[in-house]
Formats: structure tokens, sequence, C-alpha cells
């Protein structure tokens, strides 16, 4: 498992967002589940609100853990 | 068919603003010459440092520019595995050195803009050599499949373990604990390698600018094929151009002389002079005060011949036999006679046994 | 009489050999495209060897003289150039993002049928073709990495089994190669689009909706499902040529394409429904 910052990206409906791993030239899609609206790609599962709590409601840069294909945001 | 004189193609490479006289239908072959060379994405890096790159046709751009875009994932990709590489060994305490095209990515002491290469070379230390490979193993590096021979031929004929293979991303690492075969009696004396390295502010280790020329030049001049001999004598050239100074040449001289290269290191000299003709080159020629006897010419005009890329579009006579001489040479090189022909007869056999009957079945 | 290039509008292939029979459906396809100054790829398809040239003809392409692929009987030759050329832009064209999917376009806005085996989306590329829509291409959409527009290319739409019937059943001039039986595909074979006259008034046309089609014979009435949009980007991530080449370039303009578009998938049995559906919904 190592820190690395990946590229965040909105998509405009609020299905989900993807990332894109600049170092392992890696793309992840994490998708907002509509109906318990929480991400169910990999634990601590969170919102969509709480998500733009944490991360902004704008795309970017997103530091997060990748323990190989995963990748995990985490909160400074 | 179309083709272009070799000459005209050299003096390309030489002196790359010359690409301003093509017609269309040559810098169709060049690019097509250059691919097969693995040089597309150099001359892209050469043109665009002397500001001619805007003044081309447009589909030479294009084509350029995906020659780049390709060498550049490439060498991020290099500069990835050698980390992981670097850091799976550590595990074990050992540290790798990496070689030729990975070594020129990854340190900022060589250039390597627009540079290619298609798999990792890396020297660790021969008692070492065991545990790297167990350790890769346990981290789905698989070795390449090889029949037992050539697993033999390998790991007791040679300086290098068959080439492993990551199963996941299909990265090729050769891992060697010398840079030539031990069977051959000339391997050279590795620990003056090991006393020559560098590490990169990414903690990665390489050779020492002279200490690759040196190594780059075993991997030229002593091997059985150059296909891509332009390359490296490319690859050499730029290190000299980088690094031109009295204490490098004195560190060359040094690994040369300890190790008895002097006939090969000679015979760099004249073709990279015969290639390129740069005056860094050329004063350690005449410095050099020796004049070739006739054997040295016969093998000057091989390699000048034989490093051309291997293309029907490129015009270069008796280029067959030239390739065939340094192939004959190389083997010899590598093996004793007795051992070599050992070796060739059974080579022939698993050969002729493939045509007749197809791929033995694995036990 | 040879052809000796193959001008596809984005770049052109130099043309060193190829088989009589293969030759001719080359020239039918693309004889009326002018020739480029400078040509790309050079290819060829020629006989796999001296012994299989009269026993059991195979042939093999070939790319700048290398081999990429294991050679086929030669009744397949123009199918095996076609394929090749796909194989040279994929592996060999980095300067914009490469999607597997049809890319059809009215008024200069582009719908993007991505590759779903079953999917009749051949079938439907060569009826809207033929029914006032730009074949911009069949099966490679063409994405600038800048402004996300996506280029013609001057390539025919490859048929399969009984679409060919089809398509001589609407349309008596239409332009087809002498069908492949027998193909990893069935039977193939090739229709011209376009001819070069109507291509050279393409320009890049901006993407406004990708659609899955699945054609259902017993679909009485069409059934629309919306495709959101992390759906929408995967399908196109997974169907991307030369996405991992091309790194966060590709990730940057996919993103931009995917959050501009809308998605649908759509359960059709009539082609009259598609267009106008395609029309009414996705054209502005």
């Amino acid at each position: 498992m190592f820190a690395a910052s990946v590229e965040m990206r909105l998509l405009t409906d609020n299905s989900g967002i993807v990332l894109f791993d600049p170092f392992l030239n890696q793309t992840h899609l994490l998708r907002f589940t509509s109906d318990a609206n929480h991400a169910s790609r990999f634990p601590p599962p969170f919102t969509s609100d709480e998500f733009s709590v944490f991360f902004g409601a704008e795309s970017g840069t997103l530091d997060v853990l990748v323990s190989k294909k995963l990748v995990i945001p985490f909160e400074h | 068919m179309k083709q272009l004189e070799q000459e005209r193609f050299i003096a390309i490479i030489a002196d790359p603003k010359q690409v301003q006289q093509l017609s269309a239908s040559d810098w169709e072959i060049l690019l097509w010459v250059l691919d097969t060379a693995r040089l597309e994405a150099w001359l892209n890096a050469q043109l665009a440092s002397i500001g001619l790159k805007d003044s081309l046709p447009a589909t030479v751009q294009t084509r350029l520019d995906s020659a780049m875009i390709y060498a550049e994932r490439q060498q991020q990709q290099v500069r990835y595995e050698c980390e992981v590489i670097s850091s799976l060994m550590s595990e074990k305490c050992i540290t790798p050195l990496f070689l030729k095209g990975a070594a020129y990515v990854i340190s900022a002491e060589f250039n390597s803009a627009g540079r290619i290469c298609s798999d990792i070379d890396a020297l660790v230390k021969r008692d070492e050599l065991d545990v790297a490979e167990r350790q890769l193993k346990m981290n789905m590096w698989l070795s390449q499949d090889v029949d037992d021979y050539d697993d033999k031929y390998y790991r007791e004929y040679a300086h290098e373990i068959p080439p492993m293979m990551q199963a996941e991303r299909g990265t090729v690492l050769d891992l060697h604990h010398n840079l030539f075969l031990p069977v051959s009696g000339r391997a050279p004396k590795i620990e003056q390698f090991w006393a020559k390295t560098t590490t990169s502010d990414n903690g990665l280790s390489t050779l020492k600018p002279a200490a690759a020329l040196v190594h780059s030049m075993i991997h030229l001049l002593m091997n059985e094929e150059v296909t891509y001999g332009l390359r490296d004598c490319l690859d050499i050239q730029s290190i000299i151009d980088l690094h031109n100074s009295e204490a490098f040449w004195q560190d060359v001289n040094t690994l040369v002389e300890g190790n008895g290269f002097t006939q090969e290191y000679q015979l760099l000299l004249l073709l990279l002079d015969a290639l390129f003709g740069q005056q860094c080159v050329r004063e350690r020629v005449k410095d050099m005060q020796y004049t070739p006897n006739v054997k040295t010419r016969f093998w000057l005009w091989c390699y000048r011949k034989a490093v051309m890329p291997d293309h029907p579009q490129l015009r270069n006579p008796y280029a067959g036999i030239a390739r065939a001489a340094v192939y004959c040479r190389g083997h010899s090189q590598k093996m004793p006679l007795a051992t070599l022909l050992k070796h060739s007869s059974v080579k022939i056999y698993k050969a002729v046994r493939k045509a007749l009957v197809g791929e033995a079945d694995k036990e | 009489m040879s052809i000796n290039y193959l001008n596809l509008g984005l770049l052109q292939s130099d043309c060193l050999t190829l088989p009589k029979a293969a030759a001719q459906s080359a020239r039918l396809i693309y004889g009326d495209a002018p020739r480029q100054d400078i040509s790309s790829f050079c290819v060829a398809v020629k006989p796999a060897s001296l012994l299989r040239r009269f026993i059991k003809p195979i042939v093999e392409f070939e790319s700048n003289f290398r081999i990429p692929f294991k050679p086929l009987p030669a009744s397949q030759s123009y199918a095996l150039l076609e394929w090749g050329l796909n194989w040279c832009l994929a592996t060999g064209h980095f300067n914009h993002l490469l999607l597997h999917a049809a890319v059809l376009v009215k008024d200069g806005q582009a719908v993007l049928f991505p590759a779903m085996p079953g999917s009749g989306k051949s079938t439907l590329t060569a009826w809207l073709g033929l029914n006032g829509w730009s074949v911009y291409s069949d099966e490679m959409a063409v994405i600038d990495l800048h402004t996300g527009t996506v280029q013609p290319m001057y390539r025919p739409i490859c048929l399969k089994n009984q679409s060919i019937d089809l398509v001589q059943k609407w349309s008596t001039d239409a332009v087809l190669t002498p069908v492949c039986h027998d193909t990893a595909k069935g039977s193939v074979a090739h229709l011209k689009a376009h001819n070069w006259q109507e291509f050279s008034t393409f320009s890049p046309a901006r993407i406004v909706g990708v659609v899955f089609p699945k054609y259902d014979a017993s679909a009485t009435e069409p059934q629309l499902y919306a495709v959101d949009k992390l759906q929408t980007f995967e399908s196109f991530y997974t169907n991307a040529f030369n996405y991992h080449v091309l790194g966060q370039a590709s990730f940057d303009i996919l993103t931009k394409v995917v959050n501009q578009i809308q998605g649908f998938e759509v359960h059709y049995a009539s082609l009259d429904f598609m267009s106008d559906f395609l029309t009414d919904e996705l054209l502005s």
C-alpha cells in the first residue's frame, strides 16, 4: 500500500467519479449507488454528500491509498 | 521498389537537419526504416531540440508525434517497473543495478529522449542471484518457458538466468550476474563495474557513464546479432557527447585495459567515427595513434554495414555477408570451440526436430 | 491494374502488393480517392509461402514488412487487408483516441455506437448510411484529444451474413465487394458507404450521444433505457484501442465527452424507429 495522487473527475449526472493514477497509469471507476446512496466499490462506504464534504464538489487532484488495484480515498 | 541509399540515411542520422532536403517519397522510406530500427521517436527528439519540427510536412509531424507519445508512455512504464523491482529486491537487501535502455531512462546522467526499451536489464551479484530469482517468483514474475537445455545454457554457460515476465503486466526482466558469458573466458572482472555505480534521486542504481559505455560496447561488439546496433551506437555517442572529459576517458581506458577489451575499444571508436564523424571521437582516434590492420579494417567494414537497419527499402549491398560474419564472430567469442560445437549441434537438432514434427511436448 | 495507395482520409497507407481479387475490391472501395503526398504506413497481402501459393493457398498481411497475424485462406485476402489496416491504426496511431465504435453523423452532430457482438450494429450503420446519415466510421471512432470532436475516416462498412442480403435488397446501387465466406465472423462483404466527393464534405463533428443498440426481432414495441455516465465511461474505456498508451490525455478527453453526452440502450425491431429516435432524442 502506498499513497498516491490521482486525478479525480465528477460525472455530471452524479452516477459516480472516475479516477486516474498517472504513476501506475490506472483508471478507476467509483459508483455512487442510487438506492442506499453509498459508494459500493470499497470500504469505508460513504455517501456522495460525504464525498463532497471531504473532497470538494470540484474535479481535481485527490490523495488516495493504493493497494494493488484498489483505490481508497482518505482525508489528510 | 523505391529505396534510400544507406549513405544518405546515415548522413541524416549524423546530422538531422539534412531532413530539410528530403522529398515526400524519401520521408516515407526514412520513417519506415526508423520504425524498424526503433528510432522514430529519437529523430523526433533530435528535430525538436534543433527547432526544426514545425517546418516539416504535417504528416511527418503526426507520425513523429505518435512515435513520441508511445516512447514516453513506455518510459513511464520502465520507471515504474524499475521502482517496483528495486523495492522487491531491497526486501532481501539486494541492490539491483539497472543496465542499458532502462538505465538511460531512469538516470539523469544519460539522455534518453525518444529511447524505447522493450525489456529491463538488471545486474545483481552472483551469490545474490538465487535469492533475487526466488523473490521475483514470489511476486508474480514467471520464468519464461525454456526447455531444460536452454535453461542449462543460461545458468551454466551464460551470465544471466532465463528471462522473467511479470504475470499481470507482461514486462520482461533479464537478470544478469555479469556483463558477458563466463564460459567465454572474456567476462569482465565484474567487481570493477560494481565500483563504478551511481544512485539517482529516486534511489535507483545504474553504472556511471564510463562503465555504461564499456558495457554498451561489449553488448554491441561481442554479440552475434546487431538488430538494434545503430541505436546502440547512438546510445554510446550520446554518452560521449554528454561526458566528454579527460576524467571520463581515463575511466573508460582503465576499464578497457583492465579487462582486455582494447581491440574492441579501437574498433568501437573507428566505427563511431565512420558513422557519425563527431569531433570528440575523431580526437580520440587520433590520440590512439593506431593504424588499423587488415583484420580490424575487415570488422570495421562488417559492423559499418551490419548496424544499419535491416529494411528492404534501405539499399545496403553486402549487408547479408556482413551480418553473417558478425553472427559467427559473436558466437565464437561467446564460447570456446568445443562448447560451441556441442551447443550448435544441440541447437541444430532441436531446429530440425521442430521443422519435422513441431514443438516438443512439455514434460 | 493494381492499387498503390489507400487514402483513408485521416492518413494514407502505401499498398505494396495485393492478390488480384483483393486489389479489385480495394479499387472499388478506395479507387476514387486522390493520393496524399506522404503515406504513414506501408502494407501488403501476399502468399504465405511459395508452396502455399498453389496448394490450399494462404496469404499473410504485412505492415512495414512485419507479419502481425497468422495467415488466412487466400479467398479472405480483402477482409485481411481491412483487418490489417485496423491493426495499423490501433497499434501505430497515437494522435487520437481510438474507440471501437461506429460513428454516424447528421447536421454536424455525431452519435457513437460501441461495438457489441450481436447488436446488429453494422446493419444499422449501413441502413442509416443509406438514409441520410454520414458514416464517419463503421468500427473505429477517431476522437480529437483536445476538442473531443470525432474525425471522419474513408473506410467501408463491414457487413456480415444476413446483413449482406438486406443491403442488396435496400439498394440496388450499393457498391459491395464480393463476399468472403467461412471467415471467423462468418460471411463478410464490404460496403462502400460514400464516394470521395461526399466524404470530402465531412468535417469534425461534436459527439452528442452514445447508443447501445440491441436488435430484437420479437420487440413489438421498442424498449428504451437510460445509460448513466459511469456506464458510458466504462463502455468507452473497455472499448478503447489505445487508451492505455495515451494515459491521462485519454482520461481527460473521455471524461469531458462523457459529461457532455446522453446515453441510451435501445431494443428495437424497426430500423425506421431507430432513425427517428436518433434524430428526435439526440440531435438538437
